[in-house]
């Protein structure tokens, strides 16, 4: 009877499961649709959001979980490099514009379930144990986890951009 | 060591700062779908019925409502009090130069709300049979009239003096 409306105060919600889509399947048109459908998807299920469970960010990034695996499966055939273009490009820009073009290339050449944690941590900004609790590991084991993403992450930073399309992870990770 | 926790804080740090924002359009129209299906704030309402009802009962279990209901009575009636001092004052006003029987009149219908208080009372010389004092001013119930009769009592005189007049 008293349950209370998850998405009463949407502005920074949208702002974190928006950069947990994007950190997962890049910038752009994708991940602007992706968020809206996880929002469609929120009013729709609304009445199933329970407060007593937790807050309504990690309800909302399960919904998000689902639809970026959706949207992953439809990219299988044109997963075109639009992040190389988009890297050529920014030689031009400046500095923290190529930085971002850079981090986004080198997320795009990490393997799925690394993008999923770097996006969970670093995107929706949420703590290991709620991270834990949605992907269903223990703390420890996602803290592990994402100390091995990002040392993957740092090792295709560091490599050249023509050279990244090479990892065996970001061949593993692509669906 | 420390180079490789420098460096993972520096990627943290690079992660966090390149975390990439909606557009305005985007959360624009989030937001504006959002509204449209807004659900009204069933808790707050919830919570408003029953803070009322529990005041409610609460007044009721201690003769609040009685004691409510008494005061806006006295206040109503203040008020009209008042404000037929202020049509009579007005009034006397007007008669100023026939005399000062406009102004008793009014002395004589002004009653404050204090007077509720001493409906049903008389205001009596009490005989108290002391040589210092011998009389003291009470008001008492009309019905116990007869009883201060028999002990002796008079009414006030003029001016507030004792004895007064018989009670009669």
């Amino acid at each position: 009877m008293f349950t209370r409306d998850p998405l009463a105060d949407p502005e920074p919600l949208i702002r974190r499961v928006h950069a947990y889509v994007a950190y997962r399947i890049g910038e752009g048109a994708d991940a602007d649709d992706v968020t809206s459908t996880v929002f469609e998807n929120a009013v729709r299920y609304r009445d199933t959001y329970d407060p007593w469970r937790g807050q309504p960010l990690p309800w909302l990034l399960g919904i998000a979980r689902r639809c970026v695996a959706q949207a992953l499966v439809g990219r299988s055939v044109d997963r075109t490099p639009v992040d190389e273009l988009e890297l050529t490009t920014g030689r031009d820009l400046e500095r923290d514009a190529v930085e971002r073009l850079m981090l986004h290339a080198a997320l795009s050449a990490l393997g799925d379930d690394d993008r999923e944690l770097i996006a969970l941590r670093y995107g929706a900004d949420l703590s290991t144990r709620r991270i834990a609790e949605l992907v269903g590991k223990t703390p420890n084991a996602v803290d592990v986890a994402i100390h091995r993403a990002l040392a993957r992450l740092r090792a295709a930073l560091e490599q050249p951009p023509t050279e990244r399309n090479d990892l065996p992870d970001a061949a593993e990770g692509r669906v | 060591m420390r180079a490789w926790g420098r460096k993972r804080d520096e990627l943290e740090r690079r992660l966090r700062a390149n975390r990439p924002e909606p557009s305005s359009e985007l959360t624009a129209s989030i937001t504006g779908r959002l509204g449209a299906h807004r659900r009204p704030n069933r808790l707050g309402l919830a919570l408003a019925v029953g803070l009322t009802t529990a005041a409610l009962a609460t007044l009721g279990a201690f003769g609040g409502v009685g004691y409510a209901s008494s005061a806006a009575h006295s206040l109503g009636h203040t008020l009209n009090v008042s404000q037929h001092g202020k049509s009579d004052a007005a009034k006397g006003q007007q008669e100023k130069g026939k005399g000062n029987q406009g102004n008793q009149g009014v002395k004589g219908d002004q009653a404050s709300s204090a007077d509720d208080q001493y409906r049903g009372k008389t205001t009596i010389c009490h005989r108290t049979h002391s040589a210092k004092n011998p009389f003291v001013v009470i008001s008492v119930s009309n019905n116990a009239l007869p009883a201060h009769k028999a002990h002796g009592d008079t009414l006030v005189g003029p001016g507030g003096t004792c004895p007064g007049p018989p009670i009669p």
